[in-house]
């Protein structure tokens, strides 16, 4: 995992990069070719009343490259842990992300973490891939997904 | 001047075109309707998981024969945690025509559940040798069989351009660190 960081009074933005080995069960991938890994963008605001958040996500992974035809469709859910609610990033209109040239870009989400008292603000993050061979149908790898906790910065007035 | 006729057969054919490249372009129906059943999984909770897997589960029987939909099946029951039931699954693909990309994680899935079965590794490598193909699968087989040729093997791969060090440093960890990973 390697984390990037900026920061001011009430926003911080941290950039997170999470990868797993996998094994992808189609010709040519397997498991030299199969991992992945997702770079994430969080960017949290401080206000009276929780924490606002904003999560951006794009994918990378061989596995098409080393099927030599097909597609990765990439997804990302982040759990809020304060409250249990998912939400799946996705793409809006008008919105625009600057990604590498090997960057799948998956989306973003909002939500909103209310302030609780003696409870560490922090989200789950869970990730994957389908590989689609557009013919023979779809593969996941296996592990399916990863999935990490993302400790934020403490609620306003919390140590 | 371009006759009435003949600009409605281009627009037919340009619709035409746009709407086949459109359509889903797999083999058959229970490949469509297993891959959509697949990308719902992915995205459902916990609870609804459990239905889309159930509606796999009917689409491979009533179709037993397409190895297609019998894959995708093996593939969730596996993202499912049900290493059991995938074994059974990827042993009746593997009856009839036994394939390197199928049959090894039938081999590496039995041994994660303790029923380690060092022939089955040596079936995929027999087989790769025999079709030639000799990539990542094969070198995972040799790599869990033990085999003395592994070394030999993956340094023939990385100086024949077919692969970097990079991707093959996944063999520098343990047998069960990477079971325990790909099968947890």
């Amino acid at each position: 995992m390697t984390i990037r960081k900026f920061s001011n009074n009430s926003t911080v933005i941290k950039g997170f990069n999470f990868s797993t080995l996998a094994h992808l069960g189609v010709e040519g991938v397997g498991l030299a070719n199969g991992g992945f890994s997702i770079s994430l963008i969080v960017k949290e605001e401080n206000v009276e009343e929780g924490k606002h958040l904003y999560v951006s996500a794009t994918g990378r992974s061989n596995a098409a490259k080393a099927a030599g035809n097909g597609s990765l469709l990439f997804w990302c859910k982040v759990i809020n842990l304060t409250d249990g609610r998912e939400y799946v990033l996705d793409r809006r209109k008008g919105e625009s992300f600057a990604v590498g040239f090997d960057d799948v870009l998956i989306g973003s989400a909002m939500l909103f973490l209310a302030k609780k008292i003696n409870h560490p603000p922090s989200i789950q993050v869970k990730a994957g891939y389908i590989f689609d061979s557009g013919y023979t149908g779809l593969a996941t790898p296996f592990p399916s997904e990863l999935s990490k906790i993302v400790r934020l910065k403490p609620f306003k007035d919390e140590p | 001047m371009i006759k009435p006729i003949f600009l409605f057969t281009v627009l037919l054919i340009v619709t035409l075109a746009s709407g086949l490249q459109a359509a889903p372009v797999y083999v058959d129906k229970p490949t469509a309707e297993a891959s959509d059943l697949m990308k719902q999984y992915v995205m459902s909770s916990v609870a609804e998981r459990v239905e889309v897997l159930h509606r796999l589960e009917v689409l491979s029987t009533k179709h037993p024969d397409n190895v297609n939909v019998r894959r995708m099946y093996a593939n969730l029951l596996v993202s499912d945690r049900k290493y059991d039931s995938a074994i059974s699954q990827y042993e009746m693909l593997n009856k009839k025509n036994p394939r390197p990309v199928l049959l090894l994680p039938e081999c590496m899935l039995k041994e994660r559940v303790g029923k380690k079965d060092k022939g089955c590794y040596q079936s995929v490598i027999a087989i790769a040798e025999e079709k030639n193909i000799l990539d990542s699968d094969y070198l995972t087989a040799l790599y869990f069989a033990d085999d003395q040729r592994f070394l030999a093997e993956k340094e023939k791969l990385i100086n024949a351009d077919k692969m970097t060090k990079a991707e093959l440093a996944v063999f520098s960890l343990s047998r069960d660190r990477i079971l325990y990973t790909l099968y947890p």
